[in-house]
Parts: C-alpha cells; structure tokens; sequence
C-alpha cells in the first residue's frame, strides 16, 4: 500500500482508531502487527503479481529471527550454540537476499552462457520482494544486538520464562519487524531504538502536532515536490536525452538531485509522523544532506539509517580505522561498494558506492575529513558556500548512476552536456526552477537555523503551524500525479 | 502552545484555506495551460467531464490540443470539449469516451497521430478519471486542475510570453522525433473504438490540421488519413489543404505545434467546414 494512495486515507483512520480503541499493549500491539501486514500485503505490483505472494518470506524472517534473538538471549544457551545460532541467523538473512535480490547478477556473473540463456534469465526474472532489504537488515540488526547483548538482554527485550512470555516475546518481535511506516523503505531501525517503546501508549500522549508538521512536509516533499519533478526527470532517458540541450540537460541533473530527496525524505518524514500517531519515535533519516561540505558529511546526513547501520554492523566488525591505513581504506571501500549494491543487483549501483568510496577515501587522504568536522558548526563562509557547491555536484553526478541503467548511457549524457548547446527549452526549466526552490528553501532554513535562535518561540511555534498547513494545502490542490516511491525499488 | 492544539490549528488551517481557494475559483485566473503533460489533459478532461457536456467533442494530440474551445465560441460549433492530449494520440481520447455515460453527438478526431502507441501517460489519464479527487473536484472546485497554483502562474507566463502553446510542446516535439514504431494491428483497433462510437449514434468525421514539420510517414499524410476515412467509411475534413486555401500561412511554436493566432484561425476554418458537413 502506498502512503500517497486513496485506499491508505481509508486504512490509517481506521488503525489509528482500533489501536487507541483499548489500552491493553496485547491489543495496541496485535492491531499493529495486522495492520502491518495488510498494508503489506494490499495491492500487487507492476508486473500484476499480488503483494500477498510475499508474506510468506516476511512470516519466516520474521519467525526465524525471533526465534533466533530468544534462544541468544535464553541463559540456558551455551556460547557453542549461540554462535551456531547467529551464524545461522545471518546466513538465512543473507542468503534471503542473495537469493531474491542478487540470484540474477550472481548467476549472469557465474553461469556460463548455455546455462544462463537456460537457467540465468529465469532467476534475473524472479520478482524482487518489496522491502526485503529494509527488513533483513533489521533482523540482521536484531540477532546482532541480541548477540552483543548475551544474557543480560536488551533494552525492552529480556529472556522469556513460560510460554506466556514467550509470545509477548515474539509479538514485540514482529511489532519491531512488520511496524507499518518503516516497513517498506525505513528509515532502518536498530532493535534498540525501538524495543524499549513498546507499552501502551495513549491518545493524550502522542505528539500531534509534531505529527502533523511531519506529515505536512512529508506528503508536500513527496506529492508535491517530487512528483511533479518527475514529469520532466523523465526526459533522462536515452536516446531522448540526445535531443535536449545542454542547460536543459544540468538543470535535469539537478531536478533528479532534488526529485530523489524530496521522494525518499518524504517517504521517512512520513513514516517519522505515522509512527509518532501511534506513540513510537523513528531516528532521523536526512539532515539536510544538500548542506553538506564534503562527501564524509553527506554520508552523516544522507540516508542516515542505513549509513549508520553499514557503519556499525559492518565497518566496525570489519576493523574500522583502527588496524591501519591500509586496511581503512579498504573497509572503506568495501562497505561503499556493499552499501551501492544494497540498493540494486545492478553493477551501476556498485558503481555508484565504488565511486563515493573514492571520494571519501581521498578525502581522508587529503585530510579533508577532519577539516569538515571541525567546520561543520561554524558560520557560513564564502569558501563553505563554495564546498557545499561542489559537493553538491559531485553528488548529482554520481546520481546519474541511479537514473541510468547502462554505464554507457551516463557517458552519452556527459557527452551531449559538453556537446549540445541548442536553444534551451523553457518549459521544462519552469518546473524545474518551480519545484526545486521549495528544496533549496528547505535547506536554506536550516542553514539559517542559528540565526533565528533569537526569534521569540511563539513566533517560531506560529511560523511553524502556519507553514505546516500552507504545505497541506499545497499537498491538496498542487500534487503531480500519483508515483511509487524511488526506494521502494531497492 | 499544546501540541495537540498545534495539530487543531494546522488541520484547520489547512482546510480552510482550501475552502477559501475553492470559494475564489471565480475570481483567481483559469488555466487554461498547465507545466506538463498530465495536468494539461486533466483540465480538458475535467472540461469536458465536469462542466456540462458539450455536442461536438475533438479528440487527438497536442497538435489538436492547441485549438481552445473558446477559439469555437462564436463559431457555428458553439461550446465544444477538447480532448487534443498532450503526449497521448486519439486512442486515449477515444477510450476516455467510451468510459463516459453520456456521450457526445458529435466527435472529430484528428488522423495524425492515429498510430500513436499506448503509453503510461495514458495510462495515467485513464486512472485519473476515476480518481476520487477527480469526482471530488465536481463539488470542491479549488480541487480542479484549472486552478492549480503552478498551472495559473505557468499559463499567465506563457500568455505574457505570446507562446500561449499549451503543455510540454518542447517534450511532445521530442517524442515525435525519436521514431516510434506503431504496433501492428492499430488500425483494426482504431477501427473498432470508432465502430462502438457509432453504434450509440455518435457522428464521426476525421480531420488533417496544418502542422509545421513535414508530415510524419505513417499517420500523417493527407492521402494516407483520406484513404483511412474512406475505408472507414467517415466523413474526412483537410482544414491544412482550406487553410492555404484561403491564403492562411499558420506559425508554430515549436515546428510543430500551432502558435494561438494560427491556432484561432484554424478553429475558425475547422469549424465553418464542420457546418458545412453538418448542412450536407
């Protein structure tokens, strides 16, 4: 189901009312996990396949991790069967993708060509279950955690006694797998920043008005911003975009920059909102990544969950910066290219993390890191104004290895950019120059956030109302037409 | 202030601005243009399925797209719909129709883009019209596409540029430019939409406009729709032929699609050969 569908503003009222209907967390929780489910399960996907096919996979990483955090946690475990357990656990998580979302690279890459015009087409053809990225990488996040925290136990999730522990046990499981909002495309919660919310939770306790302003600007990003981009970043496409002009061309390039945060950043500011409806608290997804001055701060800013999960769950066990230059590197590296191929069974994807690795490993060569960090509180400086420039175009460029397909595809584009002056078509600018600025504003007020500390809160509090409900409005009256979310591919 | 009093001002905020929007719509400029391709055929869409329903409808591309039923007011044809779509072909126009309760007496439809392949824009325009915002629209008017912040402040730049062309030409241009191969068997499928058309008693005739690049090979040549309409067995008007006819020299926007003043003049033309057909 989408957020930005008719059948959701039928769904969401009627959760939001069962939930609150009893004060039992056995009911809150069980109307929650079925609502998840059958948000999940609605609809089907392009190629006609019902989304219903899919929960089976869903039940069994759901199940299977579950099982395998309460037998970590369980004290009767010994360290031998414990460390069976996660390996086991993370072969399955890893091997569900591997499975339904690399068999087809994997095979293209592995199989001969008899084998591959026989055997290889059908498993490139097996249709990606949705999600599935998001989610094994939370059950990966709970076994790990449940790992880390042996029998001493998490923070809202101890060793079950009985059997009636053990279902609450699991039921909070499920909640933290199948939790609606994040349940398709994130933001990616760690066991820990959400297990410790679950409880009852009442009406006069949840953040309305936070809500509501999350929403507000979600829905506007989405419906508003990038969905009316979209129309004209169709245009980058080939061999179409032979025919366009050079302007034309850069301000596409930056279009699909601000399209593909506007449609992501929505998608999490709206599931921060849904989630705070029903009292539960999701991490930030973006902080303004448009802001940052080089490519190290925009993996601080830019899909932070995910960057923040690679870090620890990854890099970290990897060795970190802590055995060497050279084996920094090369986690870097590796984790870059790992966390572009998590986005897609495409070598462009790898591509695109080989290629911000790049960056941030001749950043760190050069030191520019460091410089970053120390910066990034101050003011705003000429020469800032300059990085975050560059830093910006570096970004956008690489993002053509999201848009394109073909490697060779992003050649021709660079190509006609230095090639094709021609007569800049006007029309296209205009959506362009009009659905951008509210990006480009967006970033702005929070670059000036320091400047406005001085405001009286009364006033900050009514800008804030008042601009909530100008971007509602905007939502009902100026939203491009309905479109699936970019990341619900990945 | 409380939050849940936060949320209370911002929802009704909200709603009363729309409110406010809708009770304006008389007074804010219509558009009659919009900044793409979709918004564009949904303010023909709703024109045509929302205000009351006119006898003589077009349907076809952008190319037919550019000529605005106010350009028919004082015509014999009076108030008549347009379903020239910008990036879609007759097809879509055609199908839309047959969707409709209430069909029109009478339906021209241009041969250029006969041919024209199915795509999701098409797609697209047929979801639309069973939107719940689309039926929504009928009564909360600040929901129509005609009023739409960006399509008002396009269409008053475009009118103050003189382009007046309406959406997307730049992008319709490029599609007619790289080839497209028609399906084959889109004549028997055009053939069959006109038949059911007929069968509810609907008059058909299809037209050939002035357009600025040489005719396109397949669905563009005035033999080739002429040869068409007599197959069919329907009336076949070439207003490009009576336009130079009459010494008109119609300009383009874009090589392609008419300039308004070309465009005025052609309705004018497509019109009094329209009656004339009727009287016969």
């Amino acid at each position: 189901m989408l957020f930005n569908s008719w059948s959701f503003a039928v769904f969401l009222p009627i959760v939001f009312g069962l939930h609150y209907a009893r004060r039992q967390p056995a009911w809150q929780i069980g109307v929650l996990i079925l609502a998840s489910l059958v948000f999940y399960a609605w609809g089907s996907d392009a190629q006609g396949h019902p989304h219903r096919l899919l929960l089976p996979l869903l039940f069994a990483s759901t199940a299977l991790n579950g099982l395998a955090a309460q037998w970590l946690l369980s004290p009767n475990t010994s360290s031998r069967r414990r460390r069976v357990i996660l390996a086991v656990a993370l072969v399955f998580n890893l091997g569900a993708l591997a499975c339904f979302k690399y068999a087809g690279l994997l095979a293209q890459l592995l199989l001969p060509h008899a084998l591959w015009e026989t055997w290889g087409r059908k498993i490139a053809g097996i249709p990606l279950p949705i999600g599935i990225s998001f989610y094994t990488f939370q059950g990966i996040s709970l076994v790990v955690e449940a790992w880390k925290a042996d029998k001493s136990g998490l923070e809202g999730l101890t060793a079950p006694h009985g059997t009636a522990e053990v279902a609450w046990f699991q039921a909070r499981v499920w909640l933290f797998k199948t939790f609606f909002p994040q349940l398709v495309a994130g933001p990616i919660v760690k066991a820990r920043e959400f297990l410790h919310q679950i409880g009852p939770k009442r009406l006069a306790d949840i953040d309305a008005g936070g809500a509501c302003k999350k929403l507000a600007l979600g829905f506007f990003l989405k419906m508003v911003v990038a969905d009316n981009l979209r129309e004209v970043t169709s245009a980058l496409h080939y061999p179409e975009l032979t025919l366009l002009p050079r302007i034309n061309l850069l301000a596409l390039l930056y279009a699909f920059s601000f399209q593909i945060l506007a449609d992501f950043a929505g998608y999490s500011l709206i599931a921060q909102g849904l989630a705070k409806l029903f009292g539960y608290e999701l991490p930030i997804n973006f902080n303004f990544p448009y802001l940052s001055r080089s490519l190290t701060e925009f993996w601080r800013r830019w899909h932070i969950s995910l960057s923040s999960w690679l870090r620890e769950y990854l890099y970290f066990p990897l060795g970190g910066n802590r055995k060497g230059e050279v084996r920094t590197y090369i986690n870097l590296f590796l984790v870059m290219f790992l966390g572009g191929l998590w986005h897609g069974a495409a070598w462009c994807f790898a591509l695109w993390g080989t290629a911000h690795g790049l960056g941030l490993a001749i950043e760190r060569w050069f030191g520019r890191q460091s410089a970053s960090d120390k910066r990034r509180h101050g003011g705003w400086s000429a020469l800032a104004c300059l990085q975050v420039f560059v830093v910006f175009n570096v970004v956008s460029f690489l993002w053509l290895l999201f848009k394109f397909p073909e490697p060779s595809h992003v050649v021709a584009f660079v190509h006609e950019l230095i090639s094709h002056p021609g007569r800049p078509k006007p029309q296209p600018l205009f959506v362009i120059v009009l659905f951008s600025a509210p990006v480009i504003l967006w970033h702005l007020w929070a670059a000036t956030a320091s400047w406005r500390q001085t405001w009286p809160s009364i006033w900050k509090e009514r800008i804030e109302v008042g601009a909530a409900a100008l971007l509602g409005f905007l939502v009902v009256v100026n939203a491009g037409p309905s479109g699936e979310f970019i990341y619900f591919q990945f | 202030m409380k939050s849940s009093r936060q949320a209370i001002w911002i929802v009704g905020l909200m709603l009363t601005m729309v409110a406010v929007w809708s009770v304006l719509r008389p007074l804010l400029p219509h558009s009659e243009l919009a900044e793409n391709n979709f918004q564009a055929n949904l303010i023909r869409l709703q024109a045509w399925q929302l205000d009351p329903h006119p006898a003589t409808v077009f349907v076809g591309s952008s190319i037919t797209g550019r000529l605005l039923p106010r350009y028919f007011t004082d015509t014999a044809l009076g108030t008549v719909a347009n379903l020239g779509l910008d990036g879609s072909g007759p097809e879509a126009g055609l199908r839309l129709l047959l969707q409709s309760s209430n069909l029109p007496p009478v339906v021209l439809i241009e041969g250029h883009r006969l041919a024209k392949n199915w795509s999701t824009n098409d797609d697209l325009l047929l979801a639309a019209i069973h939107d719940p915002q689309f039926t929504a629209s009928r009564w909360v008017i600040g929901l129509r596409a005609d009023v739409r912040p960006s399509s008002i402040i396009f269409s008053l730049l475009k009118n103050h540029s003189g382009g007046g062309s309406a959406a997307a030409a730049s992008q319709d241009s490029s599609s007619h430019l790289v080839a497209e191969t028609p399906i084959p068997g889109w004549e028997e499928r055009m053939r069959l939409l006109i038949d059911q058309l007929r069968q509810h008693g609907t008059d058909i005739c299809l037209y050939r406009l002035p357009v600025g690049r040489e005719n396109l090979p397949s669905d563009g040549a005035p033999d080739f729709i002429a040869d068409l309409a007599r197959t069919w067995g329907i009336p076949y008007l070439d207003v490009d032929r009576e336009c130079k006819r009459r010494g008109l020299v119609p300009t383009y926007t874009d090589g392609l699609h008419m300039t308004p003043a070309s465009a005025r003049e052609t309705a004018i033309v497509l019109a009094e050969l329209t009656a004339k057909l009727a009287r016969r």
